[in-house]
């Protein structure tokens, strides 16, 4: 996340500043730059679409009016608005499961149908879309399913293709943290999947 | 390795495993070999190497069905709104700037007098009159907004300035002037950046308290 500051592309703390004065250009930038991964990250954090439009939507609000607060030495802007996104993420979730969950719409989320997607891929079978598409709803719940600090890190590791070091600075943590957090979210993930049936195990436990 | 390029234990290969790593993708010829020679060995590590590559296989499909999620576009309109807000809150430029706009506005009229007499039209630089019969909307961000605000400015109606006062009352008057239309995004209205160094002729509806109420772009 993040480019190298130029005329052209100046530091992200001087857009804030800027943007919390009132500079629309500057937020448009800051938030172009990391609206996408915080939604995805606030979805699967809750499962919910509304809930992550509406985390993205507060957690921008909180950084424009708390810019102040925002200590460069300590980190980047992102790392700063992903703190603030995973309080709301805490908050929303500690009130309970989604409210409108993906499967109880009858839909996937807009632009995710295994059909959508099968279709730069080349043309599959009706009944190839429904087994992808289940196959697809079933690890997306299981990753629900998992503690909140392993499924932050399968999230951003795993589902956002992040590496350790970019992870563990936007969840202020150290690299090892990050890394154990990942395995151990993967050995509940593989055993919550039932991928390890029928074969012999060498469990890695909770 | 653990210096010991022959062997590999259960541990070290469960470690590459979870990581992703396959034996293909080993550090060398040396390593590949101690892999392969252990799973060839090993059901329970083969079986967990498999393990490991089916679920790296779902979690990459379920990746790729999200990649493309990002937030509707109302939030970023939200917020953009948001931020304009921002600005006026902060900076109060009817009360930092109203002496400042004061004073350029009182220029720009002298302006607009110099150029009127020069290009012979028969404008009055400074006209006093009763408030405008009709205001339209206050101005959005928008493209649209701008659209808006300049198609009903061209039908002869005036747009409010945020915080601008719908009824001005008696004491209210017009002042004619050009300026860029800059000037006009300073104002808090919406304008497009491409054409911000445009000179425009506009009317000013200046409140009983010497401060801006309204804008009235003319063609």
């Amino acid at each position: 996340m993040g480019t190298m500051p130029t005329a052209q592309n100046p530091p992200e703390d001087d857009l804030l500043r800027r943007a919390a004065r009132g500079e629309e250009a500057a937020f448009v930038r800051i938030y172009r730059a990391h609206q996408a991964t915080l939604y995805r990250f606030a979805l699967r954090m809750t499962g919910s679409a509304w809930n992550a439009e509406e985390i993205v939507q507060e957690s921008f609000m909180a950084l424009l009016h708390n810019a102040e607060r925002y200590d460069a030495s300590r980190g980047e802007v992102g790392a700063f608005l992903f703190g603030i996104a995973r309080n709301f993420v805490r908050k929303r979730n500690a009130r309970g499961p989604a409210e409108l969950p993906f499967e109880d719409d009858g839909e996937l989320p807009h632009g995710t149908s295994a059909a959508a997607n099968a279709g730069a891929r080349g043309p599959a079978s009706p009944a190839d879309l429904a087994e992808q598409t289940q196959r697809v709803e079933q690890v997306r719940r299981a990753v629900l399913e998992l503690p909140e600090e392993f499924r932050e890190a399968v999230a951003l590791c795993d589902l956002e293709e992040m590496s350790y070091e970019e992870a563990a600075k936007l969840l202020d943590c150290p690299i090892g943290t990050i890394r154990s957090r990942l395995h151990r979210g993967r050995a509940l993930l593989a055993a919550q999947l039932e991928i390890l049936r029928d074969r012999p195990r060498k469990a890695v436990s909770r | 390795m653990n210096g010991n390029e022959e062997a590999m234990s259960c541990e070290e290969l469960q470690k590459l495993a979870l990581n992703g790593k396959q034996p293909g993708g080993a550090a060398s010829d040396a390593e590949h070999a101690a892999w392969e020679a252990h799973l060839a060995q090993c059901a329970d590590c083969a079986a967990y190497q498999d393990t490991q590559m089916e679920l790296r296989a779902r979690l990459r499909e379920l990746a790729a069905e999200t990649s493309a999620e990002q937030p509707p576009w109302r939030v970023e309109a939200i917020l953009r709104r948001e931020v304009a807000a921002l600005g006026p809150r902060k900076d109060s430029p009817w009360n930092r700037r109203g002496l400042a706009f004061a004073v350029f506005a009182a220029a720009a009229v002298l302006v607009a007098a110099v150029v009127l007499r020069q290009s012979s039209q028969h404008i009055a630089p400074v006209a006093v009159v009763q408030p405008p019969p009709s205001f339209a909307t206050p101005p959005d961000i928008s493209d649209a907004a701008e659209a808006e605000a300049e198609n009903a400015t061209a039908a002869g109606d005036f747009v409010l300035l945020p915080g601008g006062i719908p009824d001005a009352g008696d004491d209210s008057a017009i002042l004619r002037v050009r300026l860029q239309r800059s000037e006009l995004a300073s104002m808090g209205l919406p304008v497009n950046e491409a054409a911000s160094a445009e000179w425009v002729m506009v009317d000013l509806l200046v409140g009983p308290d010497g401060q801006p109420q309204a804008v009235r772009l003319l063609r």
